[in-house]
This record gives C-alpha cells, structure tokens and sequence, in this order.
C-alpha cells in the first residue's frame, strides 16, 4: 500500500515537470528541455555562488586548521537555505493536499499518507541543501586532503544535513499549521514572522565577512567554548573531519529529532487536515453593511484577498518592506554615502542621483502584486463576469491594489533617498516622479503579462504566485529594464547631466506607461473578456 | 424578459450548443433540462455574460449581453452550478461585495440579508469565512446574493444541489415569489420531479439542440416529464 502511494507522489511530482499546468495535457519535447534549462541555469547560478563563498572560507579556513569552522558556517547555510525554501510548501503539501480527503477516505492507515507525502518534502530539501552543501563538499575536497575516510564523513554530513533540513521543514510546517488554525490575523503573523527570518538572514549575509574574520582570529578558543556551550553544533561541524566521536552524537541526535518530529506529526496530522473552521464564529458587525461606491467595492476585495494569503503578501509584496528598511537604513548611512558620492564626482562618475533612481525602481519593481492577480481568480472568475462591471474597473482594481500598498512605501523612501543622498529640490522631485511613474508601469505590465499567460487552473495559491511565468517574467524583466537605464548612463555621463538623464528617463517612462496603458485598456480588456 | 436567439457556441469542433432559440416571459419559472454535457450549463453561462459565444443572440429585457453587457447584468443574478465563492471574505462581506456591486442601499441590503438568510437558516454563519463553509452553505449564500437586488431575471444552474430539504422548500416559495413579483427565472435540474412542479415551461436539449420546449402541459401531456425526456433520449439515441 505505503509503495502504491508512494507511486502516486513521485506522478505527481513528476506531473509537475511533463504536464502543462494550463491545459493538463502533456508537454512537449521543446518544452520539457526549455523548462530543464531554466532551472539548470538557475541553479547552477547559485551553486556558482556559492562555490565561490566555500572557496573563499575554505581556504581560510583549511589554511588556518579550522576545518570544522568552515563545516560549521557552510553547512548552517546549507540548512537555512534547505528550510527557508521548504517551510511553507511543507505546509502546504502535508495539510492543504486537496486529495487528503479522498485518501483519508480509503482503508489507508494515516501513517501511510504521511509518509508518502513527507517523501515530497524530503526531496525538496534535498534540491533547495544541496546547492549549498555539494559546492561545499567539492571545496572541502580542493582545500582539504582528502581520504577515503573524509570521503565517507563528509558524504555522511551531507546526508545529515538533508536529514535535519526535513526535521526543521516538518517541525516549522507543522508550527505554521498551528498558527493557520489558531489565529485570527494568521498571514500577518506568519508574514511577520518570515520578515523577521529574512531580516536575521541578511543580517548574518552582510556581516558575514565580520563574522568570519572573528572566528578565524578566535577559532581555538571558540572551539573550546562551543565543546563546552554547545557540543552538538561542534559535533556536527567535526563530522566531515572523520571524529569518531562526533559522527556518533550527530547520528544519535539527527535520529532522536527525526523520530520526535515524526511522531508530532503522525499525533496531528489527522487533526490539522481534516480542520476547515479556521476562526471562531464572529457575531455579524452592523459596520459591514456601509454602501461603498463599485471602485472601492472592488479595492477592499482585492485588499482582503491579498491580506488573507502569506504566500501573496510574502512573494509579491516584499518590495515595500524593503523600501523602508532600505529608507531607514538610508538615513542612518547618509554621511558615508554623501563621502562616497564626493569621492566619486571628483573622479568624473558624478552617477549617484541616476544610482538612487534605480535602486528605487529596483526595489519597486520586487512588488509584482499585479502578475499574478488574474491567476488567483482561478475559479472565482465567474463572479466578476457575472456581476455588472466592466472588465476595465475589474483589472483597474488590480492596479489600484498595486498602487495601495506600493506608493506609500515608493514615496517613503523616495524622499529619505534624495535627503540621503543631498540631492537638490529640482533633481528631488525629478526622482519622485520616475518612481512613482515607474510603478504604474509595473503595475500595468504585470496584468498585462497576466491576461496573456493566465493559470486559471490550480490546487494550491503557491502555483500562480510562485511558479507562473508571469511573475517570472515581471521580476525579471523589471530588474533588467532598471540595470540597463543605470548603466547606459555610465558611459552618457561624459555628455549629459544627472538632472538630464533622469529628465529623460522620466519621459522615457511616462512614454512607455502611456502605451502600456492603452495596450491593457484595450487589448488587456479583450484579453480579459476571452478568459 | 430572456430572448435567445440562433445560439451557437462551439468548443473547437465540438458544437456545444447548436442553433438553439428560447423565450422567457417575465413571471416565468422556466425548467432546462438535459442529459449531462447536453449544453445546459453553456447556454447558462452564455446567457449571463460569462462565455463568449459563436452566433446568435441573448437580450437580456430587449439588451443584448454583448452590446449593452453591464446594463443587461444589472438586472439579472447567477447561481453556478458549483458556487465557488471568495473563500478569503466572510458571509456577510461577500454580501456586502455583491450589493456594492449591484448598488444596494444599506437599508435595503440589511433588510433583504436579515430576511432571506433567517428564511435559509444561514443568518448565524453570516460571520464565518466563506471556506468553512459546506457545499450546502455555498449555495445558500450565492442564492441571497442572487436575491439581493431583486433581478429582473434569475438564472440558476442546478440550484437545489447540495440543499436541506427545508432550504429546498424555501428556494421553491422564493422563486414562486419572485415570479409573481415579475422577475423571470431559468434554471437548470436533473431532478425532473421538481421542474414537473415548479416550472410553467420547460426546455429539453439534447447535444446542444433544443428538442422539445412549450408549457409543463404541452411537454409532457398525460405522461410525467420524466417518460417524455427518457423517451426523447431514446428516440435520438
């Protein structure tokens, strides 16, 4: 039995790779390799990355005997990485599964279930770890000396670290599910709490080179604290150095919280599937019942739409906290960067004003609210073509969604940047409008995108937010879109001003919205009435 | 009220429906019937604005649903036959979405929500999330919803699915009323003893053709519906 439903999740994960989401059927050939060359691009461009971090503590590392530092460091991000990319599909793959009901319904034993799906999650960890801990294992094996003993450790640490990614997937999955059942306000608070991940995360990225020097300076004494305070991290890190000792604590400990967290979730999982109340009932409020105008009707349906789903406001609406951590940190750092800037300007690249454009636009086009918004109706499409709106005020809704929660945080950090950077009033105000007007622009391209590649049909919200080519596409194309304009005024600095450049490239962008604007009000319309 | 005239809606190659032509009066309760992927649901959506069409027309009280779509939608309401609904907003928000929508004034959306939802037992549940809902409880929202605004036309497909027998008794009273009120209703069923009852007239299509339409008497004559539409399988088959 457990080997049948075992079957079924390898066909469904591999139905994700061969079968077209859109129209069910079978991809193509072409398809199939463009698909596998997206992904081989992408992830050899961050095993890349990392290949070149592990080289660069490897060999301080190696180099300075403190081989289990570098074991220690690498493989902590091997395991952030692993959970950080599979926290929230465990979630969803354990508890939101749409067959769940028709499995619990069939003489399967829960456990069974279970495991089969757990095998989903294990794998995704493997993938999301191991752009890590491979590139960390080849560097071990370029720096280190390697023997046929290290071989086998540091393949066993690898397995180790695949091991305890799953346990910390399944244990955050399941807090995640608690607070989904739990909570009145869950995706704030779940949102909040990945802010708060994301935040450590950068801050252990940016201080990371501190970091590092610190502990090579202090590694022995580290090591003696860290064999007293906090033996199992120490273990851990010493088991791709062959210690016997240590493979044996790391092994006995992965076991014990693999067998405790697979016992938590065979005691819940019946309870947390089959839950569908999500609050407590709340008496009807008279509030409710205030007439508003169509336009704002539609607003606050797109705003609770968005306001009720984590995976949406964490995926496409991250830009606007980056705005404002980026805004404070602006402020605090605005004596360096005004230094920078001087020493800059006395050597011919007076680029800092067109520089403080495209970081805003930049961190504005990371808000692609608009690109899956048509997706997301998926099968609630025929409310809005029932009720008498037009598709206009329905895909203008979108838009005024995206300016809702984009432009407040655009404007924020708009001016902490001009004062940050002691730009004069005229090229201030130049660099708030582009902005503004470039967040239209997004805003209009990502529907736009949406209406051309619309994923209508799926099981779980991750798929239009996460994985269409829509929001791909958006991202991606406003990144690249951002990085040329500041770049094709490095070699236009000779000719033309800063105030100039950003005269034209606010015209360039009021050009380019205009016709994005009249393309959706009339093709995007017509798209929208063919879905 | 509902003209529909020379319909024709194909799915590649496949006609789905296939030059088919109907009348509603106002004060109608009007029974669609068909085997399963006869084209009831099509010609439903084709009728409400939701599915482009290949040929013919659909005037909605003399406004087509294409030339003329919002003021046409204004005055009628649609019930699906699975009622997916906004499973982020609770009970009574979607209400309050749709009469927004629809241009209900506060007082006449409290009164007809107080009233309809007490009549379908759904007044306690108003303030639960849509997606706590049973399939029963769907339906019952997405049929205040459709009352909200006092449509002039009431299309509904399979609209006592998923029902309890007494919101099953409820929507009969409430259609009958809406009817003499003057509103007309179209709506689609298998449960053929329901539509005998219900209905003044009756459509039975079949592979998207219409085959056999007129009032519940001159369908079905002396026999039940459910032997004329057996038969009208059989003879086409």
């Amino acid at each position: 039995m457990l080997k049948t439903l075992l079957r079924k999740q390898m066909l469904e994960i591999s139905k994700s790779i061969f079968v077209d989401r859109k129209t069910g059927k079978r991809k193509t050939k072409r398809d199939i390799i463009t698909s596998a060359v997206i992904f081989g691009v992408i992830v050899l461009f961050l095993a890349t990355s990392f290949f070149m971090l592990c080289m660069m503590m490897g060999q301080s590392c190696f180099d300075a005997n403190l081989g289990w530092m570098y074991f220690l460091v690498v493989g902590g991000i091997a395991i952030l990485m692993g959970v950080f990319g599979c926290v929230f599909n465990t979630y969803s793959t354990l508890f939101l599964a749409k067959d769940n009901d028709m499995l619990l319904a069939m003489p399967i034993p829960v456990k069974y279930i279970l495991i089969s799906r757990l095998l989903g999650v294990y794998l995704m960890g493997v993938v999301y770890s191991g752009i890590v801990s491979i590139p960390m294992i080849i560097v071990c094996y370029i720096y280190g000396s390697p023997s046929f003993v290290s071989i086998l450790s540091s393949l066993l640490l690898l397995i180790l670290i695949t091991l305890f990614v799953f346990v910390l997937s399944c244990l955050l999955g399941f807090l995640v599910a608690k607070i989904s059942t739990r909570l009145k306000y869950k995706s704030i608070v779940i949102v909040l709490l990945s802010l708060l991940f994301v935040a450590a995360y950068y801050y252990v990225y940016f201080n990371a080179e501190q970091l590092i020097v610190g502990m090579l300076t202090n590694g022995v004494n580290i090591a003696e604290q860290m064999r007293v305070w906090a033996y199992p991290f120490f273990a851990f890190a010493n088991v791709a150095m062959g210690d016997g000792w240590s493979i044996l604590t790391s092994v006995s400990i992965v076991a014990v919280l693999l067998t405790l967290s697979l016992w938590l979730l065979n005691r819940n999982f019946l309870k947390i599937a089959t839950n569908t109340s999500g609050s407590k009932n709340k008496k009807r409020s008279t509030t409710d019942s205030k007439r508003v105008s169509v336009r704002r009707a539609l607003l606050g349906k797109e705003l609770k739409r968005f306001g009720s789903s984590a995976v949406y406001m964490l995926n496409c609406g991250l830009g606007s906290f980056f705005m404002l951590v980026a805004s404070v940190l602006l402020l605090i750092k605005s004596a360096d960067i005004i230094n920078i800037s001087t020493v800059l300007a006395a050597e011919g690249y007076d680029i800092l004003a067109v520089l403080g454009m495209a970081a805003l636009m930049m961190m504005a086009a990371a808000n692609d609210i608009t690109a899956p918004s048509i997706s997301l109706e998926g099968k609630n499409l025929w409310i809005l073509k029932s009720l008498p709106i037009s598709e206009w005020q329905i895909l203008r809704a979108k838009i005024d969604l995206h300016i809702t929660i984009t432009m407040p945080c655009v404007l924020i950090s708009s001016i902490c940047t001009t004062i940050a950077l002691g730009l004069g009033w005229l090229i201030s105000i130049l660099i708030i409008i582009v902005t503004v007007v470039f967040v239209y622009e997004s805003a209009i391209f990502g529907l736009l995108l949406n209406l051309k590649v619309p994923l209508l049909v799926w099981n779980n919200e991750t798929t239009p937010v996460k994985q269409s080519s829509a929001v791909i596409l958006s991202i991606f194309v406003g990144w690249i879109y951002v990085i040329i304009m500041a770049a094709v005024y490095i070699p236009l600095r000779l000719i033309i001003s800063p105030m100039w450049y950003i005269v034209i490239s606010l015209l360039v962008n009021l050009v380019i919205t205009l016709l994005l604007w009249r393309c959706l009000k009339t093709k995007g319309v017509a798209m929208f009435r063919n879905l | 009220m509902l003209e529909i005239r020379n319909l024709t809606k194909k799915f590649g190659d496949k006609v789905a429906v296939d030059d088919l032509s109907l009348t509603i009066k106002a004060g109608e309760i009007f029974g669609f019937i068909g085997h399963n992927g006869a084209g009831k649901t099509t010609t439903l959506k084709a009728i409400t604005g939701i599915l482009q069409y290949d040929k013919g027309e659909i005037l909605i009280d003399g406004k087509s649903i294409i030339e003329e779509p919002l003021v046409a939608k204004s005055i009628m309401a649609y019930i699906p036959d699975n009622p997916d609904l906004y499973e982020f907003m609770t009970g009574i928000q979607y209400l309050n979405f749709v009469a927004d929508v629809f241009g209900v004034s506060t007082a006449e959306r409290k009164e007809k929500i107080d009233m309809y939802a007490n009549e379908l037992g759904l007044i306690k549940d108003l303030g639960e999330n849509i997606s706590a809902y049973s399939h029963g409880m769907k339906q019952k929202l997405a049929i205040i919803s459709a009352w909200i605004h006092q449509p002039k036309l009431i299309i509904m497909d399979e609209p006592f699915v998923g029902l309890d027998p007494k919101a099953s008794h409820q929507l009969k009273l409430m259609m009958r009323e809406a009817c003499n009120n003057g509103s007309a209703i179209f709506f689609s069923t298998h449960v053929l003893e329901v539509a005998e009852k219900l209905c003044d007239k009756v459509a039975i299509i079949k592979s998207g053709k219409l085959v056999k339409c007129g009032t519940m008497e001159e369908v079905k004559g002396d026999d039940t519906l459910e032997d004329v539409f057996l038969e009208l399988e059989d003879d086409n088959a």
